[in-house]
């Protein structure tokens, strides 16, 4: 094994085997549920009907962590199981059953995402699932979703996102707090809280219940004490006894070394996946909150920059073996098992210092050595990022894993005060998630990711004058063919404010019921104002609320708008019918076909195209003054939307429910990915996709921009070159692109995975916002990857 | 206004001289040098390629147009414009106006050139031109009349002019085995890059690939060039060898 780049004294005292077993083990991985938590969590709410649910969840969680099977992978020094075995999934019965019994015999037959269950669990989930028909958050939803909602849904304009049957997640805890007080710190807090002779029943409820899984959290560490101290007494082990130290004060707080540390935000991490099957938990910028133990431990002559990266190494590696089961329908847009964990470097600091040290170089090294598909590996940079660190990361990239992602400073945090953040929390945001961007430890709900709207169909309904031509159902009116292009731009208008309607609506019908459902106890309490106010995030115990949709298909939409302006009302060189009419039998008049393709397309510097995807993104922004969420005025300084392209990989399934557009996309083939352009539609080379994406209002787009870069490996394969990726990245920010991420991987080793999959479980690539092992997607997303436009030399 | 034959422009360019740059490929050649790896750039009229035209005529103006558009990554990285083809010299009249526009913007420009042309065309480019990017093919002339099909004294001879001018220079060796090839040939061209170091900043020694192989039979060309065309480990490491008893700034590039 070797590292990207840094000379670091004493390599040879990092067991570079024992790193490579453990990542053998997370490539060979085989995903399969473990039904411990829901016959827990089962027993648990059956005794509990008549209580508040913050203490019913809270009683589950604590009942988990203490009854749950714990092991070790013997290789690791780093500990805690989220269930049974390596990589097995928990079921959260609380949030939704129905799918899961149906579904629960074909798992290990799907595309990709395979899950094996054992007939053990599958017993286990048909008792247990009796029990929960009609009590889940999911029914909530489904009993409260209105039926116009419906039929949008039935139209393929609108998707409900995982959390109409799921966990929130999106959760990236106060983690300096949390080492420096420690659980017990926070029981002691909490103790003081219930003090006050003034608090309603709410509040009590939720102290009682915060205090109740931090205290079983602690119980959880002592179990792994003792489980250590047992093993380590077998054979005199030493590493063993250590762990074993580790384990019995890991949570007392303070934290006191860089080890008992990472320890900490590892353990918290999995109660958190433990107690919501939310994804996105996130760590949030470690190589800041972790210096000051790194730096003591340095000065203390305890660890050396070697064995701290050793440390985090076997941290990153063992976010491996955690998992989450998706229904087959949400699957598609999110594949490849990601859990989004984020972990976040670089860039400034609240001070406006730049805050690259020691750790964020490590960091990148060690994300080099762990190379899989968590964490999900992010950078910030400023126009005073070092050299170095950029040089680092290219590096990185140029592996072909994907990672890390490069965030810019400057648009990001503008985009946020924008908002109305404070500047210094502003100066402390990181990625929860994908590309969602948020402030560590005061954030209380997912940014992006809420309804999802596919825009190519509301273009296709528009084209068709209301009615979506699979359905045949029509929610709205629109006059017969737009006459110029003003009315067609209306009629978009039109039906884009019609639908984001319905689409607020979703978001809180489902919110309503994460209120209840998704009530999060532990995963409440690190964050601010959650202890102050004594409530979870989702009755508004945060400090900022700010949420997205998801929206999908902006250049198809821009580019096809393009089309008809020029074709039909500048050129007039065919009637709006005849466009009709080839989009209808799908492109067999090859000549419109042709014509259409040859129209200028976003992504190549050409300002009349790119202009019109800006007013695609304007639309949309627009109508978004003045919504609220339903925590409005309970708690948070700021509840708002924003905008947000993160929009994992649903742009494939999304394109499989949409006609053929104008832009010269074929019926059912893929919509474009986040603000990317669309597949084979660029020819003038990467600093022309700059300009173009440059152009779009990307600081308004304050959950998430996303641009998926793909480039060749000549780009980066000697110094000077990477000199020239740096200029690039530096241009980029200046420009205000919001961020960037990159594929290196060639075509030849993509068709070979395809092929040889078994050859290729080292094969880690971009996917969307995150990364993913490739071998474990659908072929359509294989193929979907596959058919990006390529950056070259 | 004049108008200029050119393929393409290709941008983050980053092979063609310093920083990142937009390479300007204009059409037409006056040498036919066997392992040509862009033929359909040879002819001085529009060609097809897959079925696609290369060669269209665009104004000055088009062409400064398109490229200033990038200024902000030139500037950023000490880029620039390259001018390259084809032979971009004999378009010289479009080229100038071209460059004399661009240094309005202060933008850095290179010429990527044989020079197997007419001296006065290179004296009125010369106050304009930031960087020569020159091709030295043989050093041998026979060889270079078997392999380009013209003599390389004018070549040399324009060489001499651009150092007596103190331009800067960045120098490309390219290497075929068995057609301008051997360890002696490339010491006499080392050794007469050495006579002119003061103005040579960069040698590039590229070995001989094969990328433009398929793009000969959908011309309907005969490529002359086999797979002995490429140099063997053994070439590469005297290659390799021999650079190190120079002082230049030499890059050696293998070829694949």
């Amino acid at each position: 094994m070797q590292l990207l780049e840094m000379k670091i004294d004493n390599i040879d005292t990092i067991d570079f085997k024992r790193i490579d077993r453990l990542r053998k083990i997370m490539q060979n991985r085989k995903a399969s549920l473990c039904s411990e938590r829901a016959k827990i969590y089962t027993e648990v709410f059956k005794e509990t009907e008549e209580e508040p649910m913050i203490l019913r969840k809270a009683k589950g969680l604590s009942k988990t962590l203490n009854d749950m099977s714990i092991y070790h992978l013997d290789d690791s020094l780093i500990f805690g199981n989220q269930a049974s075995r390596n990589f097995a999934a928990p079921i959260f019965p609380e949030y939704s059953i129905k799918w899961l019994l149906d579904e629960v015999d074909s798992f290990e037959y799907r595309d990709g995402d395979v899950f094996n269950v054992s007939d053990e669990v599958k017993k286990d989930l048909r008792e247990i699932g009796k029990y929960w028909i009609n009590k889940t958050h999911e029914d909530n939803v489904n009993n409260n979703i209105p039926q116009i909602n419906l039929l949008a849904e039935k139209q393929k304009v609108l998707h409900r996102g995982g959390i109409s049957n799921s966990g929130d997640g999106h959760i990236v805890s106060d983690h300096k707090w949390l080492l420096e007080i420690g659980y017990s710190g926070m029981v002691d807090l909490i103790n003081e809280k219930l003090k006050n002779p003034d608090l309603s029943d709410n509040q009590i409820n939720f102290y009682n219940a915060s205090k109740m899984t931090l205290i079983a959290g602690l119980n959880y560490a002592k179990r792994f004490a003792n489980y250590f101290k047992e093993k380590a007494k077998l054979n005199n082990d030493k590493k063993l006894y250590y762990l074993s130290e580790i384990a019995n004060k890991v949570l007392d707080g303070p934290c006191e070394s860089f080890h008992e540390a990472l320890q900490a935000i590892y353990l918290n991490h999995v109660f958190l996946m433990i107690e919501s099957n939310g994804h996105s938990f996130c760590y949030g910028r470690i190589d800041q909150y972790l210096y000051p133990y790194y730096q003591n431990d340095i000065k203390k002559g305890v660890l050396t920059k070697a064995k701290a990266l050793e440390l985090i190494t076997h941290f990153f590696i063992m976010n491996n073996s955690l998992n989450k089961i998706r229904s087959n329908g949400h699957t598609l847009f999110s594949q490849g098992y990601p859990l989004y964990t984020n972990v976040m470097v670089g860039g400034l600091l609240p001070s406006g210092e730049d805050g690259t040290n020691d750790l964020t170089y490590l960091s990148v090294e060690a994300m080099g050595l762990c190379r899989l598909n968590e964490p999900n590996f992010s950078m910030r940079y400023h126009k005073e990022s070092p050299k170095e660190i950029l040089s680092l990361a290219s590096k990185l990239i140029r592996t072909g894993c994907g990672m890390p992602s490069m965030f810019n400073d400057a648009t990001c945090i503008k985009g946020l005060i924008d908002l109305g953040i404070d500047k210094e929390d502003a100066y402390d945001y990181v990625a929860i998630g994908c590309v969602e961007t948020g402030v560590q430890g005061k954030y209380g709900h997912r940014a992006t990711g809420m309804t999802y709207m596919n825009w190519g169909k509301i273009l296709e309904i528009v084209l068709n004058r209301g009615f979506d031509p699979n359905t045949n159902i029509r929610l709205f009116k629109l006059s017969k063919e737009p006459k110029s292009y003003e009315e067609l731009w209306n009629d978009w208008k039109k039906a884009l404010a019609f639908y984001s309607e319905l689409s607020f609506e979703s978001d809180r019908v489902c919110d309503r019921s994460l209120e209840i459902y998704d009530s999060s106890p532990l995963g409440s309490i690190f964050i601010h104002n959650s202890l102050e106010l004594g409530k979870t995030l989702k009755e508004g115990g945060c400090e900022y609320d700010v949420v997205s949709q998801s929206n999908i298909g902006s250049s198809v939409v821009g580019n096809s708008l393009m089309v008809l302006k020029k074709l039909v009302f500048e050129d007039k060189k065919y009637t709006y019918s005849q466009i009709m009419e080839a989009l209808k039998n799908n492109w067999q008049d090859e000549e419109i076909h042709k014509a259409c393709l040859e129209v200028e397309k976003f992504g190549n510097n050409s300002d009349q195209v790119d202009l019109i995807v800006k007013d695609v993104f304007d639309s949309y922004l627009e109508l978004l003054d003045g919504v609220k969420t339903i925590r409005y005025n309970r708690g948070p300084k700021i509840s708002k939307y924003t905008m947000s392209t993160s929009n994992i990989t649903s742009y494939i399934p999304n394109g499989k429910n949409v006609g053929a557009t104008p832009d010269g996309r074929k019926a059912q083939s893929p919509l474009n990915e986040g603000c990317s352009p669309t597949q084979n539609t660029v020819s003038k080379g990467l600093t022309a996709l700059i300009n173009s994406v440059s152009v779009l209002p990307n600081e308004k787009v304050a959950a998430g921009q996303l641009l998926n870069t793909r480039i060749s490996y000549q780009l980066l394969n000697n110094e000077e070159k990477i000199d020239k990726f740096i200029s690039f990245l530096r241009v980029s920010a200046k420009k205000g692109i919001y961020h960037n991420q990159f594929n290196v991987v060639s075509n030849k080793v993509l068709k070979d995975a395809q092929i040889h999959p078994e050859n290729h479980r080292d094969l880690i690539v971009r996917v969307a916002g995150y990364c993913a092992q490739f071998v474990a997607l659908t072929p359509e997303a294989q193929e979907a990857i596959i058919q990006r436009n390529e950056y070259g030399a | 206004m004049k108008k200029g034959l050119i393929s393409k422009v290709q941008r983050y360019s980053i092979n063609d001289g310093p920083g990142i740059r937009s390479t300007v490929f204009l059409k037409g050649c006056n040498l036919n040098c066997m392992w040509c790896s862009n033929p359909e750039l040879i002819d001085f009229s529009q060609s097809y390629l897959d079925g696609k035209p290369v060669g269209e005529l665009i104004s000055v103006k088009d062409v400064v147009k398109e490229v200033i558009r990038d200024i902000d990554f030139y500037k950023e990285s000490l880029g620039g414009v390259t001018f390259s083809g084809g032979e971009p010299l004999l378009q010289s009249d479009f080229l100038l106006e071209c460059i004399k526009l661009l240094k309005d913007y202060s933008i850095h420009i290179a010429i990527d050139t044989a020079l197997y042309v007419d001296k006065k065309i290179i004296k009125k480019l010369l106050p304009y031109v930031d960087l020569w990017l020159v091709d030295l093919k043989s050093i041998d002339d026979i060889t270079h009349i078997k392999t380009t099909n013209v003599s390389n004294k004018i070549i040399l001879d324009n060489i001499k002019f651009l150092y007596k001018n103190n331009v800067n220079m960045w120098i490309r060796c390219i290497l075929v085995n068995k057609e301008n090839y051997d360890l002696d040939e490339l010491k006499k061209r080392l050794n007469f890059i050495e006579s002119i170091k003061k103005c040579v900043k960069r040698v590039d020694i590229l070995g001989y690939h094969q990328l433009g192989v398929s793009k000969y039979q959908k011309l309907n060309k005969e490529y002359l060039l086999t797979n002995e065309a490429l140099l063997s480990d053994i070439q590469e490491k005297e290659v390799e060898e021999l650079i190190k008893e120079y002082v230049l700034p030499i890059y050696f590039e293998r070829g694949i």
